[in-house]
């Protein structure tokens, strides 16, 4: 591999890292007696550390490598990260993020804040190290002992933690092994003892001191120098047993001794037990580790570069469009014969399930999107004084990837803004309107019908309509006395310029921002709803398309033009009867459906393909559900049902109300996708 | 025991006298050999502890150099459970 692949590597690798790093240092604050995950912050800096040096990224490395020492004292200390610790952390995880830019770009100005932030670390480090720096050297500190950056102590379980693997009737029991030097040439090695223990026993863990080696000292392989080293094994058999593996020893090299389970109310009393190592680091025990909130979780990965996958999701899509061709080719279909028949509907049936499978790749947990929100509240809540609460709900959602990252700033800005106009300006604002101190923020995905929601809710004062109107109006946007209803009065905060913020924050106000919002969203065909209760809070709703490449359409006829609607948008479709169409101001249609009165949307009608109007008991009617409602599409006929790439329109007619795209069918011909959202 | 290029794939099986080899081995090419990689099938055990005594003397020889499971400081076996390094006072 060559070298510049491996950068690449290392690049996207760093990338990954220092996303989760993040994600990991705000859930740290919330558990912050959590050394695990210390310890999983602390590993990915490790990482970045060795990979920047040996890239050159000498920048970076040298920041990550002070970064990494303040984050090794946390993890052998006692002592917590305080609020303003974690400020520095996630100050640096920015830092880093730029440095890594500046590197990659091989940018000889540095970020803005390397140097404050670094010396920031050092004045950090230095502080926390002066009280105890002589009692702290030589524990269990493996970089001090071999005065090198390049070990990492190991993470060394507590011995009560064994308890827990342990069969039935097994007792635990401790091995100490002192053996002296000469013990190779005795013709006995740790590892024939080990051996000889599996006959008894059950090793569970062993611990071996390192080496000390003197400068002036000649190594000796055959010179014994691991002295100190300590066994956990479970057995069903007795002490005695275990002592015999060790017959031939002199007694002072072996020593064999029963653990007693220790009494859960006392952590003292678990403490007296436990060996010098095990002392010198702690650790969650294995239903503690379960609560762990590591932003990553380790799965069966393979890495596949995005570009391939596009690649192949695009040979899918010409396979579905062949596949189609192939069903629609009226040779084929005059083939009277069973097995020709057979063959193509197993090859239409395999040609879903790989297309399936494929869309399934694309798919992630918006998860991660969400963790990373939680950086994004913090960071706002600080700048803007006010507490806020984040709760996430759906995490699990999956979408398209592609959405993923055009999702992301869209949200960030969304809970900015949410934080610095949402929320009342102070607690005792909110006390007085009966809330809680805290401001609530809510992050929730799932999906409806054909599209995927999400939602961004917050508790706080709620859209002020008659400010927004008012500011609309002064500014042009709307006409006096336009008349408009409470969404398309809310929809006036996300017009370019729009901003009703007194003061203009750091942190949104600026009057740019929901309009990129608007604009980002649909890029990848969604839209953004807004609804607002005054006192009570605001909720955007980004609404999102399942996917971005494939649907699953009905293809109906109107006008002898074909057209794809949705499949998930479709709840049922009808021929009514004549005496269920009803016609008021002698112009709107209504149809009875059941107990419900669904309005009549005439396709040919909003596409101004014909003006004629047949009886709507003499067509068929499609209903579909939509952001707001059910409503009846009048159509023709129903063709079938199809999966249909979508072929974007290009620019020119991209803006076409009530059309979302095109589509190749199966004859050649192109027909119109239609964007139910805009039909009624 | 295999090298490549700047790295030496060493089989955990390997015997005291192998070791001793080893160290003559490494001793020699200490300014090139970049990494160590520990080798081991799903029931493979040490057979001398002399081995990972040779492993720490080369580290503290040549910090830069990479090996395995120095990067977590334990080795898990299947057999013989999860060998843990610990420092000494």
């Amino acid at each position: 591999m060559s070298r510049e692949k491996l950068r690449q590597i290392f690049i996207e690798e760093a990338n990954e890292i220092i996303e989760k790093m993040d994600v990991d240092i705000v859930n740290y604050e919330e558990e912050a007696s959590n050394k695990e995950l210390l310890n999983e912050i602390f590993r990915g800096v490790h990482t970045l550390k060795g990979s920047a040096n040996a890239f050159n990224f000498s920048r970076l490395g040298e920041f990550v490598h002070h970064f990494e020492d303040v984050l090794d004292f946390f993890r052998n200390a006692e002592a917590i990260p305080n609020s303003e610790h974690v400020d520095l952390f996630l100050e640096s995880v920015s830092v880093i993020k730029e440095t890594l830019g500046c590197d990659v770009e091989e940018r000889a100005e540095l970020p803005l804040m390397y140097e404050v932030c670094l010396q920031k670390i050092q004045a950090l480090l230095v502080n926390l190290k002066e009280p105890k720096i002589v009692l702290e050297a030589g524990v269990n500190d493996v970089t001090l002992e071999f005065d090198n950056e390049h070990f990492c102590a190991s993470h060394v379980p507590e011995e009560s933690s064994f308890f827990a693997q342990l069969h039935e009737n097994e007792a635990l029991f401790k091995v100490l092994l002192t053996l002296d030097s000469d013990i190779y040439l005795r013709g006995f090695d740790h590892f024939l003892f080990f051996k000889n223990l599996l006959h008894v026993s059950r090793i569970l863990a062993s611990f071996w001191k390192t080496p000390i080696f003197l400068e002036s000292e000649e190594f000796d392989v055959e010179h014994n120098c691991l002295q100190n080293v300590t066994l956990y094994v479970a057995t069903t058999q007795g002490k005695e047993d275990i002592e015999d593996v060790f017959a031939f020893l002199e007694e002072e090299e072996f020593h064999v001794e029963a653990i007693a389970l220790p009494r859960s109310d006392s952590k003292e009393n678990q403490s007296i037990k436990v060996d010098e190592p095990l002392i010198a680091e702690s650790s969650s025990s294995k239903e503690e580790s379960k609560s762990i909130k590591s932003s990553v979780v380790s799965k069966n990965f393979l890495k596949i570069d995005a570009q391939k996958l596009d690649e192949l999701f695009d040979s899918i899509g010409e396979l579905v469009i062949a596949q189609n061709c192939l069903g629609e080719n009226a040779k084929i279909k005059a083939v009277q014969d069973a097995e020709v028949s057979k063959t193509i509907e197993n090859l239409s049936k395999i040609t879903r399930l790989i297309q399936n499978r494929v869309m399934g790749l694309r798919m992630v947990p918006i998860r991660d999107t969400f963790e990373k929100m939680k950086r994004v509240v913090r960071d706002s809540s600080k700048k803007v004084n006010k507490p806020i609460h984040l709760s996430l709900e759906g995490e699990e959602t999956e979408i398209d990837k592609t959405m993923v990252e055009a999702l992301s700033d869209p949200l960030v800005h969304i809970i900015r803004n949410a934080i610095d106009h949402g929320i009342e300006s102070s607690p005792e604002e909110r006390k007085k309107a009966g809330k809680s101190e805290e401001g609530n923020v809510s992050l929730r995905a799932y999906h409806r019908g054909g599209s995927i929601i999400i939602e961004v809710r917050d508790d706080g004062r709620g859209i002020n309509k008659a400010k927004v109107y008012q500011k609309a109006l002064e500014r042009g946007i709307i006409e006096k006395d336009e008349l408009l209803s409470d969404a398309q009065i809310y929809g006036l905060i996300m017009q370019p310029g729009f901003s009703t913020a007194d003061t203009i924050s750091d942190i949104s106000g600026r009057g740019v921002g929901l309009d990129v919002v608007r604009t980002a969203i649909e890029g990848v065909r969604g839209k953004v709803d807004i609804s607002s209760q005054e006192g009570i809070g605001t909720t955007f709703s980004i609404v999102l398309p399942l996917t971005l490449a494939i649907i699953d359409g009905m293809l109906v006829r109107s006008n002898e033009k074909i057209f794809i609607i949705p499949t998930l948008s479709i709840t049922e479709s009808f021929r009514p009867l004549e005496q269920n169409v009803h016609i008021a101001g002698g112009k709107e249609e209504f149809v009875q459906l059941r107990s419900e009165l669904l309005p009549i949307v005439r396709l040919s009608r909003v596409l101004e393909l014909d003006e004629s109007s047949p009886a709507p008991w003499e067509c068929t009617l499609v209903c579909i559900e939509n952001g707001k409602g059910k409503f009846a599409l009048l159509v023709d006929e129903l063709v079938g049902r199809q999966q249909v790439v979508i072929k974007t329109l290009g620019s020119f007619l991209s803006k076409t109300e009530g059309v979302s795209g095109g589509a190749v069918m199966g004859n050649g011909e192109i027909a119109l996708i239609l964007n139910v959202e805009e039909l009624y | 025991m295999y090298i490549d290029g700047d790295v030496l794939e060493l089989d955990i099986e390997m015997d005291l006298e192998e070791v001793k080899s080893l160290k003559t081995f490494v001793q020699d090419r200490l300014n090139y050999i970049e990494e160590i990689v520990l080798l081991h099938g799903k029931d493979g055990v040490p057979t001398t502890s002399a081995l990972f005594a040779l492993l720490f003397w080369v580290k503290r020889q040549k910090p830069s150099i990479k090996i395995d499971f120095f990067e977590t400081m334990n080795l898990e076996l299947e057999s013989f459970g999860t060998m843990y390094w610990i420092a000494h006072e």
